[in-house]
């Protein structure tokens, strides 16, 4: 093997990777990729040419003449500050707001807005105004209340996005996806009040309770005693008519001692002399009645 | 790159250009080297491993296949072409992810944070901003925390639609909760309601991730916390006291109620019962008596004094075994005669004794 041969594949090796090198950096130079996170525009000499570049890879006119702009195309957030926001009624709430927001026009964003920084501080503002605008058409009944027909949290949403979009969408190419009322409070001052409100409020509920239980006690029992005595009253005269059922059957077999009327009572008065003197009695004679009279006899006799 | 000079010359060279060659053969051989090692990674970056518990999305020039069987890698080695060509993201697909919001929780002060107990007076006002909390229907204060679990069952979606879907989740459950304890009370959004609160806020929440695409599945929502303003304690504390009492009551009256109702129906069947052995004593005591009276009348209508008088004579002789004393009395002379005929040990009966005439 000779230096010259060496040499040669030396060069060619060179040459080919040279080649390699210009090819990429051409490649690179000439081309751009835009994902499907993102939205493009290309510029030449500073002018729109192609609004939209749809993701995927696509040719260019190499720097300074094309220029390509990308912007994040998903959902950015604003997260608004805590703001003082007086109601119809003059009431001052404290509302912080959130929003969903995306580029869905990248020629006017680049235009008018610039960067998704410069954003955040243009919604500050719509927000704040469209906020204030519709708050001022609403009692703070609409946005708190236990009346649930009062209530139009999701309505007072929906207007500011309006609002807020109507701007966005024609001035600044962006779309509102989402808003709503992240956190509401109230002024500081006024919440030492509520506590005071809330404590006389529950102070309240329990005597409430007291009260409450003690009547619903009294009542139960007092339904009790006259369930008692309905039921006792109602036994009490079927019991009656039973007995009277009884007296009125015994009464049908009577009609036998109608045969001798007077042998039927003294057998009756015979029955009753038993069944009163059964036990425990005592009892006091006069001799004359049999049969101790027997006794007397046999002294006579004497 | 320049040629490599002529070595047949080698001899005439002087020192500084055997130097510069030297140089460039060094540099020649680290070039090779760079070659080599970007080539290694090259070829090593174009596998990609995919975990468990992954999902992956390739991104083909930053576009994402048409075809999902493209775009969504499995878990397992895939391969993919190196940087500019392929982008390959991972998302935990099989976890779940939590978010937790404590924006309506009170501010701590830094000894309670280092402590974890209350210290010290309590602050009489709440800051905006940085005491957190909720405001209830009926303008009454609540704090709360909340936690958020999901997973991402859409990758594609996940990628795309939002940068920040977590901040956003979260987001959207704070603004869920104001929504809907803002229709409440304080008791039902402290306790008597918590379940439908929670569910609610889920569903508000399913329904807002659905309609913007995030990807994401919504495992649960949970009301990890739930406090009335500490400052207040006392009074809520007092209010379930008293309802608790209250209910007390109420179960003993109830108690009451059905311990007197049974017993007075049990009475009532005992009253019942006595009736009805009455009435069948009453009947049969007739029947047996009529019975009786039949018979005997047969002997009464053959020599009435003689029956009557043995019959009398009978009930007198049961009477009188029955009989616990017995004074036979004489209207012979004044006075009286008292014939002890038998007595029981009881001593009380002697008062009946005033009974004669």
């Amino acid at each position: 093997m000779d230096t010259e041969t060496t040499d040669k594949k030396r060069n060619s090796i060179l040459w080919v990777t040279g080649l390699i090198f210009l090819l990429f950096f051409i490649f690179m130079t000439c081309s751009y990729q835009v994902r499907t996170t993102e939205i493009a525009i290309t510029t030449i000499f500073g002018k729109t040419t192609e609004t939209i570049a749809k993701p995927g890879f696509h040719w260019k006119i190499p720097w300074p003449i094309e220029k390509i702009y990308k912007y994040d195309a998903r959902i950015q957030i604003f997260e608004g500050r805590f703001e003082e926001t007086y109601t119809q009624d003059s009431r001052n709430l404290i509302l912080s707001m959130f929003a969903g927001w995306k580029i869905i026009d990248p020629v006017l964003f680049l235009e008018r807005v610039g960067s998704i920084k410069e954003a955040g501080r243009i919604l500050e503002g719509l927000i704040r105004s469209a906020k204030n605008a519709v708050l001022s058409q609403h009692p703070v009944s609409h946005l708190i209340s236990t009346d649930k027909k009062e209530v139009r949290f999701a309505l007072i949403e929906d207007e500011i996005i309006k609002q807020v979009a109507k701007t966005t969408e024609t001035q600044y190419g962006i779309a509102v996806e989402t808003l709503g009322i992240k956190r509401i409070g109230l002024p500081e001052s006024i919440s030492g009040n509520v506590f005071e409100r809330m404590r006389k409020e529950r102070e309240r509920i329990a005597s409430r309770y007291r009260a409450e239980g003690e009547r619903k006690a009294a009542e139960i029992i007092a339904k009790a005693d006259k369930e008692k005595n309905k039921i006792i009253s109602d036994a009490e005269s079927k019991a009656k008519s039973i007995r009277g059922q009884g007296d009125s059957k015994a009464a049908e077999h009577y009609a036998i001692f109608k045969k001798d009327t007077e042998f039927a009572l003294f057998l009756r008065k015979l029955e009753a002399l038993e069944s009163t003197l059964k036990t425990k009695s005592t009892i006091i004679l006069d001799r004359d009645t049999p049969p101790y009279n027997l006794l007397k006899e046999r002294q006579n006799e004497k | 790159m320049k040629p490599i000079p002529q070595i047949d010359s080698a001899s005439q060279l002087d020192a500084g250009r055997e130097a510069f060659e030297n140089a460039l053969k060094i540099c020649f051989f680290i070039l090779k080297i760079a070659c080599a090692f970007v080539l290694i990674v090259m070829l090593v970056g174009s596998f990609v491993v995919i975990d468990q518990h992954e999902t992956g999305v390739r991104l083909r020039f930053g576009k994402i296949s048409e075809n999902q069987k493209n775009a969504i890698l499995k878990p397992g080695m895939h391969f993919a072409f190196p940087y500019p060509i392929d982008e390959v993201i991972k998302i935990s697909t099989a976890r779940v992810n939590s978010v937790s919001s404590n924006s309506f929780w009170y501010a701590l002060s830094d000894e309670e944070k280092r402590t974890g107990f209350q210290t010290g007076p309590l602050p009489q006002t709440l800051k905006p901003g940085i005491d957190g909390y909720v405001l209830s229907g009926d303008k009454n204060i609540i704090h709360y925390k909340w936690t958020l679990r999901y997973s991402v069952n859409d990758p594609i979606n996940y990628v795309m639609h939002a940068k920040d879907p977590e901040l956003l989740l979260r987001f959207i459950l704070e603004n869920a909760v104001n929504n809907i304890v803002s229709k409440m009370t304080i008791d039902e959004a402290w306790r008597t309601n918590i379940e439908t609160l929670r569910t609610t806020v889920e569903r508000f929440v399913a329904e807002k991730a659905r309609t913007m695409k995030l990807g994401i599945k919504l495992e649960r929502i949970n009301l990890d916390e739930k406090v009335p303003p500490r400052q207040l304690k006392k009074a809520f504390d007092a209010v379930v006291e008293e309802e608790l009492k209250m209910s007390e009551a109420l179960n003993k009256a109830k108690n009451y109620l059905s311990k007197t109702v049974n017993q007075a129906h049990a009475n009532a069947s005992g009253i019942i019962t006595k009736a009805e052995s009455y009435k069948t004593r009453k009947i049969n005591n007739t029947k047996a008596d009529a019975t009786y009276f039949n018979d005997m009348l047969v002997q009464y209508k053959k020599n009435p004094k003689l029956l009557k008088r043995r019959l009398y004579e009978e009930s007198i002789t049961k009477v009188l075994n029955n009989a616990e004393e017995k004074f036979l009395l004489s209207k012979r002379k004044n006075g009286e005669l008292r014939i002890l005929l038998e007595r029981m040990q009881d001593e009380k009966k002697d008062d009946k004794n005033d009974k004669n005439n």
